[in-house]
């Protein structure tokens, strides 16, 4: 599993000015166990990946990198089958709060990864609530997420 | 497939076939396309770069890197492919007003709910992907690809295409429950298009499916030349839910428009007694019409009681072309900004054009003081821009005469912080309505804006009672001026095409940006549309008819000898000036037969 961590500056054809990390974490019983992998360079092969990760859900894609100057470093994770990850993606914007995204996904026996939950950009769920339904779909009391965004 | 087993099928039966044929007609990498992103295109002396981006190779689709950059005062793409060279295009005619409709972007929130699965780079996933970075505010669908007229540019219409596409009625409500599918915001207008759609006997069903399927605005785009002479038909589309026809109109002589010149008064005319109004639709192509800019908008505000806009449409280079030849013909934003300038002696200035992502805050206003998501027009500052114009005593007046639209949208990006941040909405409102007052200069306002403060209670209406019946108030007797350069191969940019709101809903469900399914024409449109279509043999035994038959033959004589002819060009250009031979001259030229009585 890849999981991608970059900065990007750009101001064509929009302002962005942004530090995305993103940590994964592994349900086990009621519990969230983060995951780690190894660091390497992001190259072309990366590219649709990137886009699936981030740009469906934070917004900003491929074509975002090429636009402005940008640092990408992608993490390798191995993640044994069947899982349900939570997926925390940090967005700092450097005139603002951070921004956090939730995602809950199911690695099926055959490797295949489905989206199960998203606070996607184009819907106004507030954090509050987004930890309320990520907690209900897996079954981890909302404290230890809210711990995981302080 | 062979459509004659899929015209009778059921709903579930085409959703079936659909479903499994869109994964094999989605374009494939290595056979369809290949990536070259390493490749970075030079930048020479004298260019100043503005950004780098991703674009297509005309020649093979292979997607490659491209520099956007400034020289000479004008925006500049340039790309190249290994195996075919570079190629360089103008990209907007101006780097100043660029740099000015730059400053409006805003950025789109996608869509939660997609319809295909993220497997390849933009613009090679459409279909739309989890990567789509606004929502469509227009979906498009081709009801068929038949055309009563035969333009010699044009390969699109069935009889050169070689088949014919003509979804069935159940085939079309699957497709536009598709275009529905999206969330949060679901498309609320649709246009009928072709080929010529008035061809369907059976229109007035489509349109009440869109109207069944949750569309609330129907457009109608059409050559007009059926609505010219069926009288009723104007009144029957408008009854079934049409609420406008996008009405092409490429100039106002027999030489800038020889598609409908001659038929356009006698449509004006029909659409006027069913009360269903108008947007011509000019494409401009620099060496042909770019001259008429000026007497377009002059016949769209003559015809103002049923002309509600004119959307001018910068040519979209079809086909492959060498670049003396583009030159020619490539006209962009700008360039048809600065000649109605020109044109109109200043009336219409270049300041009074705005690009489409300029009315986000609008949006973002609405959706931060209601909680709910708002259509909301975030395509790329290059794509569009607009304003609205009104004639009081021969004098253009331009919105932005008498309202200060980046006060007003300062103050309306302002309010939605706050109450995001979470101000009280009713102190905002309350707020909002006493400022509001500040926007407007009533005085230069035009009269009928003027009376009772008009022009104040609208904006009140809209931005504080969310009345926006206000707005049918406000666009009535006001024209509406738009400008929308669709890509083409040569100037292609991802960073517009993921940002597009102007989708196509194709035949195998999925739903595809404007610029991909016209300029990637053929991994998009004709394969889809080949693949769901008649042979034209079959179409033909089908139906009893011929397709060459249908094509329109135009007796020149007897329509400008009627008094509607006279009555619409007269004070815009000379008419008894164009000898008749020349108006047989320019149909003929065109591809319109001419027969005499």
């Amino acid at each position: 599993m890849k999981n991608f961590h970059f900065t990007l500056k750009q101001a064509d054809p929009i302002n962005n000015d942004v530090t995305v990390t993103t940590v994964v974490f592994r349900v086990e019983g009621a519990n969230l166990v983060k995951l780690s992998g190894s660091f390497r360079e992001f190259t072309e092969e990366d590219f649709v990946d990137f886009d699936r990760e981030i740009g469906a859900v934070v917004g900003i894609t491929v074509n975002d990198l090429f636009h402005g100057a940008s640092s990408v470093r992608v993490e390798e994770i191995a993640v044994q089958p069947p899982a349900r990850l939570l997926k925390v993606v940090k967005v700092e914007k450097r005139d603002g709060k951070p921004f956090f995204y939730l995602v809950v996904t199911e690695v099926l026996a055959t490797g295949e990864e489905r989206v199960l939950y998203a606070n996607h950009r184009s819907l106004r769920v507030t954090l509050n609530k987004a930890v309320g339904e990520v907690s209900r779909i897996l079954g981890i009391d909302e404290s230890i997420i809210w711990n995981l965004l302080k | 497939m062979n459509y004659l087993e899929l015209r009778s099928a059921s709903l579930e039966r085409i959703q079936e076939v659909a479903e499994k044929l869109a994964p094999q007609l989605t374009p494939k990498p290595g056979v369809d396309y290949k990536v070259y992103l390493s490749v970075k295109p030079p930048l020479r002396e004298g260019e100043e770069l503005i950004t780098y981006t991703q674009s297509v190779c005309p020649e093979c689709y292979s997607l490659l890197r491209a520099v956007i950059f400034k020289r000479g005062g004008k925006v500049w793409i340039r790309k190249v492919c290994p195996e075919h060279g570079e190629i360089e295009e103008l990209y907007f005619g101006d780097a100043t007003t660029y740099e000015r409709y730059r400053r409006y972007q805003a950025e789109g929130r996608g869509n939660a709910v997609t319809h295909v699965p993220l497997q390849a780079p933009c613009p090679f996933n459409c279909g739309v992907c989890p990567r789509h970075k606004s929502h469509a505010a227009l979906i498009n669908i081709v009801a068929t690809n038949r055309c009563d007229l035969s333009c010699y540019y044009c390969f699109f219409y069935a009889a050169k295409a070689g088949y014919v596409y003509e979804p069935s009625l159940e085939h079309i409500r699957y497709m536009l429950q598709q275009a529905r599918l999206t969330e949060p915001v679901k498309p609320p207008a649709l246009q009928i298009t072709g080929g010529e759609p008035t061809l369907r006997e059976d229109l007035l069903d489509i349109i009440r499916i869109a109207k069944e399927e949750g569309f609330t605005h129907i457009q109608l785009n059409t050559n007009g030349i059926r609505l010219a002479f069926d009288q009723e038909l104007a009144v029957k589309v408008r009854k079934a839910g049409v609420n406008v026809v996008y009405l092409s109109f490429d100039g106002v002589s027999p030489y800038t428009n020889p598609k409908n010149h001659w038929e356009v008064p006698y449509t004006l005319d029909n659409l006027r007694r069913a009360g269903l109004g108008a947007v011509l639709v000019p494409t401009v192509i620099k060496s042909y019409n770019l001259s008429d800019v000026g007497k377009i908008i002059l016949f769209g505000l003559k015809h103002n009681d049923i002309v509600r806009g004119v959307n001018f449409q910068p040519v979209s280079i079809t086909g492959k072309m060498p670049r003396k030849e583009r030159e020619k013909e490539r006209v962009t934003i700008p360039d048809v900004i600065a000649e109605i300038e020109r044109q109109t002696g200043g009336q219409i200035e270049r300041e009074d054009w705005y690009p489409v992502p300029s009315v986000a805050p609008l949006s973002r206003f609405v959706e931060a003081l209601t909680g709910k998501p708002q259509l909301t027009f975030t395509t790329h500052f290059a794509c569009g821009a607009a304003t609205y114009v009104w004639q009081e005593n021969g004098e253009i007046i331009p919105i932005t005469k008498f309202v200060h639209v980046d006060e007003l949208l300062s103050f309306l990006q302002e309010k939605a912080e706050e109450l995001e941040r979470g101000r009280n909405k009713y102190l905002v409102l309350l707020e909002a309505a006493m400022k509001l007052r500040k926007f407007v200069d009533l005085n230069k306002a035009p009269r009928r804006l003027r009376e009772r403060g008009k022009a104040l209670r609208l904006l009140l209406d809209i931005f504080v009672r969310h009345n926006y019946e206000s707005l049918g108030e406000f666009h009535y007797n006001t024209l509406f001026l738009g400008m929308m350069h669709f890509q083409d191969l040569y100037n292609h940019d991802v960073a517009r095409v993921s940002r597009c709101d102007i989708h196509y809903i194709m035949p195998d469900g999925r739903q595809v940006p404007f610029c991909s399914f016209n300029v990637i024409e053929e991994l998009y449109r004709e394969r889809a549309q080949r693949a769901f279509s008649y042979t034209v043999k079959d179409w033909e035994k089908l139906t009893g008819t011929s397709l060459i038959a249908q094509h329109y033959k135009r007796n020149i004589r007897k329509l400008i000898s009627g008094e509607p002819y006279r009555r619409h060009y007269e004070g815009i250009i000379d008419i008894d000036s164009v000898p008749y031979e020349d108006h047989v001259l320019a149909s003929k030229r065109f591809g319109i037969p001419v027969i005499e009585e």
